[in-house]
C-alpha cells in the first residue's frame, strides 16, 4: 500500500468532519435549496468513500444477502433525508443541523461499507448512485416550479 | 476507483430451502397468472370501448391502470426470471436475491393492485402528476398505496440489478462484462474468457435498470411526501421527467433482458454457438449509454421543456434502438440460416418475437420523429406500438423461454398448434385494430372513443378472445409438459 493510498481515508475524513460540522463554525444558514442538496451529496459522497476504504480494508464474506437490504434501505433514506422540511426545522439551529449533517455521513459511510461487503465494487457503484440521486434531487425535489 | 474484475471471492453459501429451477417455475406460473387475468381486464375495457359491455368511466381508468402498472411489473419478473436462468452458473448468481427480489416486486404489485381494485384509484399507470392527488373517485389512501407499492416494484428491480452487476463484476468486470475486452486487447484477461452474449445483455440491464431504480426512487419518495403533505412543493415538469425516465426504461428493459435470453436459447434450436465479438461490444454500449436518454420522446408536447433535451432524446431513440435490435435479430437469422433447426413451441415463438419487436420498434421510432408525432401523439398508434414489442415481442420470448424451460424437444402435438395459429391470428388482429385506430386518429386512454374507435374496438375484443383461448391452450401444453419433464430435471434442480 502506497502512502497515499494509506493517507487518503484520513484526508477524506477530514473533510466529512469539515462539512458535517460546518453549521456550528458558520450559524444559522439557510442556502438555496439546490446548493443544500448539493452540499448533503457531496456528504454522502465522501463518507461513502470512507465506508468503501473500511470495507476493503477488513475483507470478509462477500455476498450477505441482508447487506443487500441495507443497502437499497440506506439509498432510500438518503433521499428521506433530503425534504426541505427537514431542512427549514434545522436550518435555524447549527446543532441540529450539523446532527443532520451526520446523518447524511453516517448513511454514505454504512451504505459504502454494506455495498463493499456485499460485492468488491458495489461500495462504488452504490456512492455514485446515490450522488446520481442527490443530483436528481438538486434539479427539482421540494421546488417549485421556476414561474412560482 | 476502477471497476475491474476481482479474481475469485468468497461468497455466503444457498442457506434457504429454495432451489433455482424450483424458483423459477414458481414465478413462471405466478406470472403467467398475472398476465391471463390481466389480459382480461385488457379484453373487458376493448369490450367496453367497442359497447359491447358497459363499464363506468371510473371503472374503465381503473382498470386502465390496473392493467398497464401490472403488466409492466409482471413481464419485468418474467423476463428476469428468464435471464436470470441462464445467468446463474455464469456468473455464481443466488437464488435467494432472487426470492427477495420477486417478494419485493410481487408485494409492489398486489398493493398497487389494492389501491386500485379497492379504492378505485385510476389517473393511469403512468400517474402524471397532478392527477393522482386531484382526482375525486378515489380516496387519498389509495394514492398513498399506490405508490408505496410502485416504490417497491422499483426496490425489487433495484436488487435484481444489483446483485446482477456486482456478479458481473466479480467475474468479469463491467469493462470486460460489455466484451469491450474484444476491441481493446489491453483488457483481456489471463485466462483469455470473453462475456458471452447473454452476459453483454445482463451488464446493460444491470447498468441501466440501476440508474432507473434511482431516478424511481427520488420519484415516487417526492410523490409520497407530497401525498403525505400536500405543502411539499413539486415541478409538474421534473416530475413528468422523472416519470418517463423512470417508467419508459424500465418499460424498454424488459426487450433487452429477452435478448439476453435469446443468446442463451437459440443456440439449443440450431445447435450452434452464439459468439461475442466487436460488434456486439459496439452495438450493446451504445445501447447502454443512449437507453436512458430516450425518454424524452414522451415530452414533445410540453411546450417548457427544454428545444434541446426533445432533440437529444430522438437522436437517443434512433441510436438506443437500433445497435442491440439489429445484431439480435440479425445474428439469430444468421445463427438460423441452413441449420438444423427444430421447429418447437419455444423456437417458433422466439422467432415470431424477433418479427414482434422489429415491427414494434419500428413504429416506436416513427412516433418518436418529432413530425410524425406531432399527428399520432395519443392516439392508438402509442398503444399499438408498445403493444407489439411487449405482447408482439417480449410475451412471445417468455413463452418461448417456458416452452424451453419446460422440456422442448419432442415435436408440438397438432391440437397444440391450433392453439399456436388461434395465438398469432388473435395477437396480429388484435393489433392491427391498434394501428388502425391510431391512423384514424382515435385518442388513447378513454373510456368512449369517437368513431371508427368503437368499431376497431368490437373487432379488437374478438381478436382479443381468439387471442387468449390461443394463450390457453399453449400454457396447458407447456405446463403438462413442465410437469411430465419434471422429474427427469431433478437433477438440475440444485
Amino acid at each position: 500500500m502506497t502512502a497515499i493510498e494509506r493517507r487518503w481515508p484520513i484526508l477524506v475524513g477530514l473533510a466529512v468532519a469539515l462539512i458535517v460540522f460546518d453549521p456550528l463554525l458558520t450559524g444559522p444558514v439557510s442556502p438555496p435549496l439546490l446548493v443544500h442538496h448539493i452540499e448533503h451529496s457531496l456528504i454522502l459522497l465522501l463518507a461513502g468513500l470512507l465506508g468503501i476504504a473500511y470495507a476493503r480494508s477488513h475483507p470478509r464474506r462477500y455476498g450477505d444477502p441482508t447487506a443487500l437490504l441495507g443497502v437499497i434501505l440506506l439509498a432510500s433514506l438518503s433521499v428521506l433525508l433530503m425534504l426541505p422540511d427537514i431542512y427549514s426545522g434545522v436550518d435555524a439551529y447549527p446543532i441540529l443541523h450539523a446532527l443532520l449533517h451526520l446523518g447524511f455521513a453516517l448513511t454514505g459511510y454504512f451504505g459504502g461499507y454494506l455495498a463493499e461487503r456485499y460485492s468488491p465494487r458495489a461500495g462504488t457503484v452504490w456512492t455514485m448512485l446515490v450522488v446520481m440521486m442527490g443530483v436528481i434531487t438538486a434539479s427539482g425535489f421540494g421546488s417549485p416550479p421556476p414561474h412560482l | 476507483m476502477a471497476l475491474g474484475n476481482q479474481g475469485p471471492v468468497e461468497l455466503y453459501g444457498a442457506e434457504m430451502g429454495v432451489t433455482p429451477r424450483w424458483m423459477v417455475a414458481l414465478s413462471l406460473c405466478i406470472g403467467f397468472g398475472l398476465i391471463f387475468f390481466l389480459g382480461m381486464v385488457g379484453g373487458v375495457m376493448k369490450a367496453a370501448q367497442g359497447d359491447i359491455v358497459h363499464l363506468s368511466a371510473a371503472t374503465f381508468y381503473a382498470l386502465l391502470t390496473l392493467h398497464g402498472a401490472g403488466m409492466i411489473a409482471t413481464v419485468v419478473v418474467l423476463t428476469a426470471v428468464a435471464h436470470w436462468h441462464f445467468l446463474r452458473r455464469l456468473l455464481n448468481l443466488r437464488v435467494e436475491v432472487l426470492v427477495f427480489s420477486v417478494l419485493a416486486i410481487v408485494w409492489g404489485l398486489l398493493a398497487a393492485a389494492a389501491a386500485i381494485l379497492v379504492g378505485g384509484f385510476g389517473p393511469g399507470w403512468t400517474f402524471l402528476y397532478p392527477l393522482p392527488f386531484i382526482g375525486n373517485t378515489w380516496p387519498v389512501w389509495s394514492t398513498g398505496l399506490f405508490f408505496f407499492g410502485v416504490l417497491f416494484v422499483g426496490i425489487g428491480f433495484a436488487i435484481f440489478c444489483i446483485d446482477l452487476l456486482a456478479s458481473i463484476i466479480r467475474e468479469y468486470g463491467i469493462l470486460n462484462g460489455l466484451a469491450l475486452d474484444t476491441i481493446f486487447p489491453g483488457l483481456r484477461r489471463a485466462d483469455g474468457k470473453v462475456a458471452p452474449p447473454t452476459v453483454i445483455a445482463a451488464t446493460m440491464v444491470a447498468i441501466d435498470g440501476l440508474l432507473t431504480a434511482a431516478a424511481g426512487t427520488v420519484l415516487v419518495i417526492a410523490l409520497l411526501a407530497h401525498w403525505a403533505m400536500p405543502a411539499f412543493p413539486v415541478d409538474p415538469l421534473w416530475i413528468k421527467n422523472l416519470t418517463y425516465f423512470f417508467g419508459h426504461t424500465i418499460a424498454n428493459l424488459t426487450i433487452y433482458l429477452s435478448a439476453g435470453v435469446i443468446y442463451a436459447v437459440l443456440p439449443h434450436y440450431t445447435g450452434r454457438p452464439w459468439h461475442t465479438n466487436k460488434i456486439y461490444a459496439i452495438s450493446w454500449t451504445t445501447s447502454l449509454l443512449f437507453v436512458p436518454w430516450a425518454w424524452p420522446h414522451h415530452l414533445y408536447m410540453d411546450f417548457v421543456q427544454a428545444p434541446w433535451l426533445q432533440i437529444f432524446g430522438e437522436a437517443s431513440t434512433y441510436i438506443a434502438t437500433i445497435p442491440a435490435a439489429v445484431v439480435t435479430i440479425f445474428g439469430a437469422l444468421l445463427l438460423v440460416y441452413r441449420s438444423d433447426m427444430r421447429w418447437r413451441i419455444g423456437s417458433t415463438f422466439f422467432m415470431a418475437g424477433l418479427l414482434g419487436w422489429l415491427v414494434g420498434g419500428v413504429a416506436a421510432m416513427i412516433d418518436a420523429t418529432i413530425p410524425f408525432n406531432d399527428v399520432l401523439h395519443n392516439t392508438l398508434w402509442v398503444p399499438a406500438h408498445f403493444h407489439t414489442y411487449l405482447l408482439g415481442g417480449v410475451f412471445l420470448f417468455v413463452i418461448g423461454f417456458a416452452s424451453y424451460f419446460a422440456g422442448d424437444d419432442a415435436p408440438t402435438p397438432p391440437w397444440a398448434k391450433v392453439f399456436e395459429w388461434l395465438f398469432f391470428i388473435g395477437m396480429i388482429g388484435f393489433l392491427a385494430m391498434f394501428y388502425a385506430g391510431g391512423i384514424e386518429g382515435v385518442p388513447r386512454r378513454e373510456a368512449v372513443q369517437p368513431a371508427p374507435g368503437p368499431l376497431l374496438a368490437m373487432i379488437g375484443t374478438v381478436f382479443a378472445g381468439v387471442l387468449l383461448v390461443g394463450m390457453t391452450g399453449l400454457l396447458i401444453e407447456i405446463f403438462r409438459r413442465g410437469r411430465r419433464n419434471g422429474a427427469s430435471r431433478e437433477s438440475d434442480a440444485t
